[in-house]
């Protein structure tokens, strides 16, 4: 087996795979879980790159489905960490915290309508 | 120039650009509505939500009466380069029940989100501006997106579409603003891109392998070597905490418990399902014969384990939508019995006949039932102005449409015929795996508990009766009815089910759904007004009295457990384990090696 | 040599990896993954990416990196959030998803040498769009509606930012007001570089269709000038009440619907083009969505409107 320019970078990929699988599970800062929801999918799509590396044509170069295939998924990402940043800085104006703990017990007299809610609302700004 | 016949012919059958309007309809919808804006915007919004039933409903005529799936190949580019939009009798069937959600909860929804006129100056007035000018075009790209779950026969645009229901559903469920439905979502977006994550390694493995994505070309190709059996099984892991197959459920009741109600109805209903439409498309368009029948037994035992702890758990809550939402849990774990059910042994591979159908049949009546309690519940709450059971006492009787809405869903999920539980049971049943369909009865007595406990409070006698609100309950009764008589739809053109399969309700099958609708009885009579304390008087009867509420403390005693295993679930570092170990038990049971339940029970008591 | 450099590098972007996620502060393990991001370019570029590189410099680093260190920045003297798993717990973890590295692993050894046949037929489909750049003619053509449903991903995640604003600052301007800086640097940068910045996105836009480059990367230079505008107080966005500020959002995702859609009548399935005019309608609707996804992918990174008072 050749330990091609393929093979070197997809089990680059593979490894971030697993050290983002880690991070996401195991850091207990929610900041930290969006980076290594960010290491996870750009490990994932390392081992695409590598997955195109294979299937190169002679003389066309590497196969293109795949790398337009990780430019979607790298938009989509961002997407996904900036709609995560949002939510923890409000999270964090609203309550002085970024712990996704659950508060314990069952809660009590929670209002539904967003019509009464949205006139009590605290201004956190 | 191209004339009107040259544009109908292009739409039409013929041209099958069809498939594509339920995805492209509801996107300009909410390019539009945005950009409009205000008032404009949400009937901008409307308008193209009623575009797409109509072009919905002329789709699922279409596939009906057709022989073949209508697909599409978008762009004229055909797989493995393009991609095909394919509408078969599932996707059919899904899309319609979407419709009637979708149209019931905007319906609903023109009340609370409905934006303030022009003029309006109050501060409260700018925060309906800020819930509204969001609510209309997500809840269209919701449309859209569970549009293209159905329908794209491609994983890579699945796992897109799949991500756009995502962000389309999480802002919704923090519209409010509060610290702690702020906390739900993040800790459901979160979990959704794990899962997300570990779909998109599946799908690389794919590709490495197979060179295609198309879900046809890859049902050809595909065998069950180690790395197709890894790439499904970090699929299916994947997806499963996508769709909160419980014990992977940690988002979801704090989540679905605390958004407004009418976005609470289309994430239940719907969202919390999409991870379930593509494990179907996977499993049974993709890779039917790489199911191992150790597998499918480890499908359906997660699926009895999220409805025994879903429905134990709803059976012991004190709030309303907080009970919807276990019951939720509980009916994710329904679908996923689907799998033993359609597995066939001798051919050593799933199959899609009347198992299938009866799974599809519960998907849409849970979605539709599911939406009406929670939109009945949203206009219990509303005048009440707390979910808490305590503070509802009576007002059922003031909401008698929303009342009669849980009525009808109670009885529909309960297995009641002619509803669309009774008839995915009795499709069911036709597998011949009795264990499952056995399970699945049982599991409907559960159902009617935990519903009938709530209803047994809402109808309560109260001396505050206040003003009735008498049809703000009646998008709920609609899907309500929707659900409890899905079982006489005419289906057979659309489902794959036997000609004459289709189950007819008559006396004895009546007779035959009331042993659990008792047992349920029972149950609601033992658990309801769980959220009291009160003690009563008791002149008379004192011994039958004490004798009933030692029964209940016992009874409570016994099921108490699942609430403190439902707290320790609920932890992200339980839910990590869970993860891990799922995916790891997937990966067994798919490897050909590993024996199967019955030889293992076999070998076992061969032993003995 | 060069697979020693490749070795080299790919060890590195694991070491910044583990860096990123087992620091402690949110600062540092935020910049390691910026460094990351930058050593993954140059590993796509040894794939021979090039349009991958490209994203993942201006997006996956850059975009990202600026949007973590913000919020890393605003978030520094948050009380830690210590539901810390155990360190028996953590083991257990650390096993398992070593395991999955390696079973990943073992996938990448075992990858076949296929046959060419994505490659090839891309290549002779080409002639359809009369693009040569075949990653842009998978993203435009190919697979439209994955790129049409990408962008309406980020258009709900700008939904869902702008949701989050306190009621109070609803319709107002994003984000804090950055007061114009003192003349110096940053004022001069944010003078100088934005022509500079719309005729590179320009001319990517346009090599794009032949050569690595597209809309895309042409929009993350757009919006990295923008935010440097604001940074410099020189400008600040519009309001997020404005319809011409929400018309330009819609108008990349709207043009590229409304094209696929006409598609039917003028060539017989949605998101056909008509043969003859393939190419100059893709760069119609790529210089749309360039326009779009700046605003968008810049307005993201600002957040959502937070000021209670109308700017003076």
């Amino acid at each position: 087996m050749i330990l091609d320019v393929a093979a070197v970078f997809g089990l680059a990929g593979a490894g971030a795979v697993g050290l983002g699988l880690f991070g996401m599970l195991a850091n207990p800062r929610p900041l930290q879980k969006v980076l290594a929801f960010n290491l996870m999918g750009s490990g994932a799509f390392l081992m695409f790159g590598a997955v195109a590396r294979r299937a190169a044509a002679p003389g066309l170069g590497p196969d293109p489905v795949p790398h337009a295939m990780v430019i979607t998924g790298l938009v989509v990402s961002f997407a996904a960490t900036a709609l995560i940043v949002g939510l923890l800085l409000r999270l964090h104006a609203v309550s002085g915290s970024t712990s996704l703990k659950p508060q314990p017990g069952p809660r009590r007299a929670a209002r539904s309508t967003p019509a009464s809610k949205t006139s009590e609302r605290g201004d956190a700004a | 120039m191209i004339g009107l016949e040259g544009l109908l012919a292009s739409f039409g059958a013929g041209g099958s650009a069809l498939p594509a309007l339920p995805v492209t309809l509801p996107l300009i919808g909410a390019a539009l509505a945005f950009a409009v804006g205000g008032r404009a915007g949400a009937m901008l919004a409307l308008v193209a939500h009623a575009a797409t039933v109509l072009a919905t409903g002329v789709l699922i005529v279409v596939v009906a009466t057709a022989d073949a799936p209508v697909s599409v190949a978008l762009g004229g580019w055909h797989p493995p380069l393009g991609i095909a939009l394919r509408a078969d009798g599932f996707a059919a069937a899904v899309l319609g029940v979407a419709a009637a959600v979708l149209t019931a909860v905007a319906a609903q929804a023109t009340g609370a989100f409905w934006p303030p006129a022009r003029r309006a100056r109050l501060r409260a007035a700018r925060g309906r501006r800020r819930v509204s000018a969001a609510f209309w075009p997500l809840l269209l790209m919701l449309s859209a997106a569970m549009a293209t779950l159905v329908l794209a026969a491609d994983l890579f645009t699945l796992h897109v579409a799949i991500e756009l229901l995502t962000f389309a559903a999480a802002p919704l469920l923090c519209l409010d603003g509060r610290a702690d439905t702020l906390k739900a979502t993040l800790r459901y977006v979160l979990f959704a891109l794990l899962g997300s994550m570990l779909y998109v390694a599946g799908i690389v493995i794919l590709y490495g392998f197979y060179g295609t994505l198309d879900l046809a070309l890859l049902s050809v190709a595909v065998e069950g070597d180690w790395p197709t059996v890894a790439a499904l099984g970090l699929m299916t892991a994947g997806l499963a905490a996508k769709t909160a197959l419980a014990p992977l459920h940690l988002w979801l009741p704090p989540a679905h418990a605390g958004a407004p109600a009418v976005v609470s109805a289309v994430l239940s209903g719907l969202v919390a399902k999409g991870g379930f439409v593509v494990l179907v498309r996977i499993w049974f368009d993709m890779a039917p014969g790489v199911a191992t029948e150790a597998f499918v037994a480890l499908m359906g035992a997660l699926g009895l384990t999220a409805v025994a702890l879903g429905s134990l758990v709803a059976l012991q809550q004190s709030s309303l939508k907080r009970m919807i939402a276990y019951s939720t849990v509980a009916q994710i774990g329904y679908l996923f019995v689907l799998f033993p059910l359609a597995f066939d042994p001798e051919a050593q591979k799933l199959t899609a006949g009347a198992a299938l159908a009866g799974g599809a049949l519960q998907f849409m009546t849970h979605a539709s039932a599911k939406a009406a309690l929670f939109l009945a519940a949203g206009v219990l709450v509303e005048r009440a102005g707390a979910d808490a059971l305590a503070r509802l006492r009576g007002a059922g009787r003031r909401a008698p449409l929303a009342a009669l809405a849980m009525g009808l869903a109670l009885l529909a999920l309960a297995g009641a015929p002619p509803g669309g539980g009774w008839a995915a049971k009795a499709l069911g049943a036709a597998a011949q795996q009795s264990f499952w369909s056995d399970a699945l009865t049982a599991a409907g007595a559960l159902t009617a508990g935990y519903l009938g406990a709530a209803l047994v409070v809402l109808l309560q006698r109260c001396d505050d009766v206040g003003s009735p609100l008498l049809w703000r309950g009646a998008p709920a009764l609609a899907l309500a009815a929707l659900a409890s008589g899905l079982g006489l739809a005419p289906l057979a053109g659309l489902l794959p089910m036997a000609a004459g399969a289709a189950p007819t309700p008559d006396v004895a099958e009546a007779l035959a759904a009331l042993p659990p609708l008792a047992v349920g009885a029972a149950l609601a009579l033992i658990f309801g007004e769980a959220g009291e304390a009160r003690p009563r008087p008791r002149a008379r009867g004192a011994l039958i009295a004490r004798a009933v509420d030692a029964l209940r403390g016992a009874a409570r005693r016994v099921v108490a457990p699942a609430l403190a295993l439902d707290a320790g679930l609920a932890r992200w570092s339980a839910a990590s384990v869970v993860l891990l170990a799922m995916l790891a038990a997937l990966l067994a049971s798919l490897s050909p090696s590993f024996p199967s339940p019955a030889a293992t029970i076999a070998a076992l008591s061969a032993l003995g | 040599m060069t697979a020693w450099f490749d070795v080299g590098l790919a060890l590195m972007a694991l070491g910044l990896a583990w860096r990123a996620i087992a620091t402690r502060r949110a600062f540092d393990s935020t910049v390691a993954f910026v460094i990351y991001g930058l050593v993954l370019t140059i590993a796509w570029v040894r794939l021979g990416a090039y349009d991958v590189a490209l994203t993942e410099a201006a997006v996956g680093s850059g975009l990202t990196g600026a949007l973590l260190l913000g919020a890393a920045h605003r978030l520094e003297r948050a009380p830690a959030d210590e539901d810390r798993p155990s360190a028996p717990l953590r083991a257990l973890l650390a096993v398992a998803c070593a395991g999955v590295a390696l079973g990943l692993g073992a996938v990448v050894l075992a990858l076949p040498q296929v046959e060419p046949l994505q490659a090839v037929a891309a290549a002779s489909a080409a002639e359809a769009t009369g693009l040569l750049n075949p990653v842009n003619n998978v993203l435009m053509a190919f697979r439209a509606i994955d790129t049409v449903l990408e962008k309406m991903v980020l258009f709900a995640a700008l939904v869902g930012v702008w949701s989050l604003a306190p009621d109070a600052a609803w319709g107002r301007r994003p984000g804090r007001r950055f007061p114009p800086a003192a003349e110096g640097p940053l004022t001069l940068f944010a003078r100088v570089l934005p022509p500079v910045g719309v005729l590179i996105a320009a001319h990517l836009l346009w090599v794009g269709a032949d050569a690595p480059g597209g809309a895309f990367q042409g929009a993350t230079i757009l919006a990295a000038m923008i935010l440097l505008v604001r940074l410099a107080g020189l400008a600040d966005a519009p309001p997020v009440s404005s319809r011409a500020l929400r018309l330009l959002i819609v108008l990349g995702p709207a043009a590229f619907l409304g094209v696929g859609m006409a598609g039917v009548v003028l060539a017989g399935a949605p998101f056909a083009y008509p043969a003859a005019h393939a190419k100059a309608i893709i760069l119609v609707v790529e210089f749309a969505m360039l326009v779009s996804v700046a605003a968008t992918l810049a307005l993201l990174v600002v957040g959502p409107p937070e000021r209670a008072q109308a700017a003076p």
